[in-house]
């Protein structure tokens, strides 16, 4: 249903002015809507207003024996659609634009104001698109006033609510796992101008006090929050932690349906004050993963007369890496660990490396006495090593990685070399840079692109973070959106 | 378990190399091999060697040919002199029914063959196996081998810890015919059987040593979760072992730095009060004795 990207056709972009007060950017793109929902890669703000202009017929199946089956403008039905239509409240058969999962009415000449970030979508509201022939010629006239147009008013408002437990991206896509720690980040706008300054800094209004309802099949909790600051629409920065609250939620209700409620008040107002007290909801599915097993191969190094790293240490990469990765530990099953010698390998030797990668991808044991089953994965005790891992998903996922990293200083190279290899058992490339070697993923850049999360650690990794997949390591690397999803996709 | 690679010192960038698994037990072949090409002369063009098959060749004929496909290449050769687009490797591996009669083994693709191997009938002979203790957990093992059709065999050293009745590997597949190998025996286990499994390909033979003193060796213990920073109570308790058997729960047991005993067992949930605690847990003996140990710091929010 949905498509990885549609290419829009950017028509042009313009900065506007009017009264000599406010600027605004306009800019135009062109989709074709039929038969699915489509990705346009335009990413709306608070406040922005999206404009529709469609030409264009579609043909929509469902007709009696091939008889009077609706083909109709992006204006639909005259009539709301039923309940199992993507927006029951919209007009049925009709052109429907998406952002952060709410839907708003398009059609031949139609507009709104967005009131939520996110990226925008379009589709037909139809229950089952597939069967549907021709498509609408759809124009989109993005607006974004540079100025806001509420001025010094206050008009607190939930501008979005994300969901992240690893990265995510703007249109709050990335999947949520069933039962791994997750942080919501609540986005407030004031409603005030940039510029203007009722106390709390430009744009700004506070104290926000609020309260998050959690629902889930699993239960309900009820969590508090305070001393929150709104900031002017279209301000938010998501590599900024200041720019958002954020709460981590229970983890015992992260399974199934998830329902977030939020009520947000600013101190000292009455919830009812018009302006002073704003509501949100979202509602996100959390899939559990297929379990993942792994065979611990504890590496001797006789040729560096190093000894078989400790348990510990396998455990300590481990679950240093299960933080960078859509798994939880209880979705692991570790079999019974093997020591074994990697002799005749010399790790100074890049092409050894190669080699005995080779040799613990291939060989094949019959009829063990344990479990031989899952991702072998290797550690061994190598300083002296002109590498610090190796990694390959053929003929299935098996790699090696250093662990004396943990006890350099460097536990969260240590952790990110494990995670980089662990998803190269997944099948996933490197990302061309800082040297990375061939093959390579051509969607990773040199850093994340998108604002992820340490939950863990309680810290927010911007998009300046570098991509696990380079070599760039002069600061933390974590995973992009990209390079999680392949893990996603082997996890199911 | 037989596993044994070929040509495994023919590694390198720097010549058209295959090293391979190749074994035979039970009436397959166990067969996993990589092979490692640098074009030289030309670019490896994108989809260049898109599959290998596997020939079993009779007197005259093949009697059995397997398609292994497909294979992605990768290029895992760091050498900072190599160019990237100049290389290209395929791990493969698979299972290939034997079949009575066989002769040969050849690995080619449409216009090359990579390996062809004759088989003889004649297997390997080791002899003079010995394992001895060097102390703590390491041992060494010795034997000579020799083939009487000259052939190339590669070995796997072998552990069991139960007379016998199960064995696990020690090695990866090595051409050496001396090695020092690190075995931790379970609890309770007073001897271990070392042994070898030698091949060329077709022919394996495994011989047991004498049976070895066991050193006692303490055993080890790894936390899996709660990793270190904050945590929110009660949390999930998991450790992981190289006791290879259940243990009862009373013998694993989780405290808290600040409240003391909070769990029993390997996989279990634990409720601490908020605030900074490190986090322990402990493998104890039958006597309650702490025999291993691993502990991680956490903030209870």
């Amino acid at each position: 249903m949905v498509s990885n990207r549609d290419p829009g056709i950017q028509l042009d972009s313009a900065s506007l002015s009017r009264k000599q007060v406010w600027t605004m950017t306009v800019t135009r793109y062109r989709f074709s809507v039929s038969n699915r929902l489509v990705r346009t890669r335009v990413i709306v703000n608070t406040g922005d207003t999206i404009q529709t202009l469609a030409t264009g017929i579609v043909g929509f199946g469902g007709g009696v024996l091939g008889w009077f089956v609706p083909a109709l403008t992006a204006d639909g039905d005259p009539v709301t659609a039923p309940p199992d239509y993507p927006a029951p409240a919209l007009r049925k058969n009709s052109l429907i634009c998406q952002i952060a999962g709410r839907w708003f009415q398009g059609g031949r000449n139609t507009s709104f104001t967005s009131p939520v970030d996110g990226e925008l979508m379009l589709a037909p509201n139809d229950r089952y698109p597939a069967d549907n022939n021709g498509f609408w010629d759809v124009t989109i006239v993005h607006t974004r006033p540079d100025v806001p147009t509420i001025g010094t008013t206050p008009h607190l408002s939930v501008s979005s609510l994300e969901f992240v437990q690893v990265t995510q991206n703007r249109a709050g896509d990335v999947p949520m796992i069933a039962g791994k720690r997750t942080v919501l980040r609540i986005f407030l706008s004031s409603g005030l101008g940039a510029t203007v300054d009722v106390g709390y800094g430009p744009g700004l209004l506070g104290p926000v006090d609020g309260q998050l309802s959690v629902r889930s099949p699993t239960g309900s909790a009820t969590l508090t929050f305070a001393g929150g600051l709104a900031r002017a629409p279209g301000t938010h920065r998501r590599d900024n932690a200041s720019h958002s609250i954020q709460i981590e939620l229970p983890l015992g209700l992260l399974r199934g349906s998830v329902q977030v409620d939020v009520t947000a008040t600013v101190r000292g107002h009455a919830p009812a004050e018009s302006g002073f007290a704003a509501r949100a909801s979202r509602t996100v599915p959390f899939v559990s993963n297929r379990t993942e097993t792994v065979l611990p191969i504890l590496l001797t190094n006789p040729v560096g007369g190093r000894p078989a790293p400790t348990l510990s240490q396998y455990t300590t990469a481990l679950r240093g890496a299960m933080t960078m990765m859509p798994i939880v530990a209880t979705g692991v099953v570790v079999n019974p660990p093997d020591t074994i010698s990697s002799a005749p390998a010399n790790f100074t030797i890049p092409t050894m490396w190669t080699a005995l990668l080779a040799r613990l991808a291939t060989t094949i044991w019959f009829l063990p006495a344990t479990p031989h089953t899952g991702i072998r994965t290797a550690v061994v005790d190598a300083p002296e090593g002109t590498m610090g891992g190796i990694g390959t998903s053929i003929p299935w996922g098996t790699f090696i990685s250093r662990v004396d990293f943990l006890s350099s200083g460097s536990a969260q190279f240590g952790f990110e070399t494990f995670a980089h290899e662990w998803s190269h058992a997944y099948g996933q490339l490197h990302a061309n840079f800082c040297g990375a070697p061939w093959p390579y993923d051509d969607r990773l850049l040199s850093t994340t692109q998108e604002t992820g999360f340490d939950v863990a650690a309680g810290m927010i990794m911007p998009s300046t973070t570098f991509e696990l997949m380079s070599y760039c390591t002069s600061s933390s690397r974590w995973p992009s959106v990209a390079t999680y999803q392949t893990a996603v996709n082997a996890l199911r | 378990m037989y596993a044994v690679q070929l040509n495994p010192d023919d590694w390198g960038p720097a010549q058209l190399t295959l090293a391979g698994t190749i074994s035979a037990d039970g009436g397959v072949f166990g067969l996993g091999f990589a092979l490692c090409r640098t074009a030289t002369a030309q670019p490896v063009e994108d989809g260049d060697l898109k599959w290998l098959a596997v020939d079993l060749l009779g007197a005259d004929k093949a009697i059995r040919s397997t398609t292994l496909v497909p294979a992605l290449p990768i290029c895992a050769f760091p050498d900072p002199d190599s160019k990237p687009s100049e290389q290209v490797a395929f791990l493969i591996d698979s299972l290939i029914p034997l079949v009575d009669d066989v002769q040969a083994m050849v690995v080619r693709d449409e216009d090359r063959v990579y390996l062809h191997r004759i088989f003889v009938s004649d297997p390997p002979v080791i002899d003079a196996l010995s394992a001895k203790s060097q102390g703590g957990d390491a041992y060494v093992v010795s034997w000579s081998a020799y083939h009487p059709a000259g052939v190339d065999v590669e070995h796997i050293v072998m552990v069991s810890q139960d007379d016998g009745a199960t064995w696990r590997p020690t090695t990866l597949p090595i051409g050496e015919t001396s090695i020092a190998v690190n075995v931790a025996p379970a609890s309770g286990v007073k001897t271990l059987l070392f042994g070898v499994v030698t091949t060329d390909g077709l022919n394996t033979v495994f011989v047991r040593a004498e049976p070895v003193e066991a050193m006692p060796v303490p055993p080890q213990l790894g936390i899996l979760t709660p990793g270190p920073g904050t945590v929110r109570s009660p949390l999930t308790l998991i450790a992981i072992t190289t006791e290879p058997s259940q243990l009862p729960s009373i013998r694993t047991r989780w405290t808290s730095s600040t409240d003391g005993e909070i769990a029993q067992g390997m996989s279990t949930v634990g409720a601490l009060s908020p605030g900074k605690h490190t986090i322990s847990v402990s493998l104890v003996d039958d006597s309650g004795k702490p025999v291993a140990s691993d502990s991680v710091a956490v903030v209870v929010e």
